[in-house]
């Protein structure tokens, strides 16, 4: 219970001085909002500008993905591959179990002829038109938990590896 | 555990963010203040609940979220701190008859709000006819006339 003031006639637990200190507390709880919509608008927790990057030899084989992501909500992953990974009209892209297993892959497209469980990975086969000036592979990935992910794919003598963080 | 930690994090989060908005958010709620509680509790349901629609979901975030609530009215009889951080302290806009402009203005309340109170609660015509003027932790607004100036009949 809160102390008991007389001010003039009136008795009251009223507080200038706490409720001074509070304004200030409230304003920089008004500055910390803004400050969340701000960086939210950018795409610090997914979905913005700065949330797209870049990862491995662009002009190779690369990826543009998402650095930041929240659980339980879509995520893109795009790889690109150049003609000289292609290999008897196929591509062959290894991702990594570890990685993988922390997402429900909703869909990949175009759709892979093949998926084997291999010992460091899991190999998706694409077949890939010959003449084709290069190849891209989109994931939709759904992360079911929260937390530091490190991505990784191969193909040919290629890797890209990088880190993505998913929020709660 | 996820359940009981989503629903503790979104009652912290809630009762900060509604402290922080300040009372005049809930001092008189129209009809857009009801709209925007409801798209809160939408908003606030989906990431309590995750994708588990269950009953056992539902019981365990409910539970929480009640003993929550009782625990932290416990301890704030007990913590006067945390008592005036969660309910705020009531504080005195209209003293004499005369606003306390400042104070009114970090509140966000004006002389408007103070005469609508006053007419509905006690018949007020005009401010020097108030002898205090008081927003309430609640964020409504009590009324003490000058003596002489009696309520209207109901």
């Amino acid at each position: 219970m809160s102390e008991l003031k007389r001010i003039g006639t009136l008795e009251i637990d009223e507080d200038p001085s706490y409720q001074r200190r509070f304004f200030k507390v409230q304003k920089a709880g008004w500055a910390l909002m803004a400050a969340l919509i701000a960086v939210s608008m950018l795409g610090y927790f997914g979905g913005g500008p700065l949330t797209g990057r870049k990862a491995g030899n662009e002009g190779t084989f690369w990826a543009d993905y998402q650095k930041y992501g929240r659980a339980r909500s879509d995520l893109m992953l795009t790889l690109h591959a150049s003609p000289m990974l292609f290999k008897g009209g196929t591509l062959r892209v290894r991702a990594d179990r570890e990685y993988m297993k922390r997402f429900r892959v909703l869909d990949i497209s175009p759709r892979p002829a093949m998926e084997s469980y291999g010992e460091n990975g899991i190999v998706y086969v694409f077949h890939i038109d010959r003449l084709a000036p290069g190849a891209e592979v989109s994931f939709r990935l759904k992360p079911e938990e929260a937390g530091k992910a490190k991505g990784a794919f191969g193909s040919g003598g290629e890797t890209i590896e990088f880190d993505q963080f998913i929020y709660p | 555990m996820e359940p009981v930690l989503r629903a503790a994090f979104m009652y912290f989060f809630l009762l900060v963010i509604v402290r922080l908005a300040g009372k005049r958010t809930l001092a008189e709620v129209t009809p857009f203040d009801f709209v925007l509680l409801l798209i809160i509790g939408e908003a606030t349901q989906q990431s309590i609940t995750g994708e588990d629609f269950s009953v056992t979901n539902s019981v365990v975030i409910v539970t929480t979220l009640v003993t929550l609530d009782i625990a932290f009215s416990l301890i704030k009889q007990r913590l006067t701190r945390l008592d005036r951080f969660i309910e705020g302290v009531p504080t005195i806009i209209i003293r004499d008859g005369v606003a306390l402009k400042e104070t009114m203005n970090r509140l966000r309340v004006d002389e408007a709000d103070v005469l609508e109170a006053g007419r509905k609660l006690r018949g007020i015509e005009r401010l020097d006819q108030i002898k205090y003027a008081i927003l309430e932790k609640d964020g409504g607004i009590t009324i003490v006339p000058k003596d002489g100036v009696t309520p209207p009949s109901p």
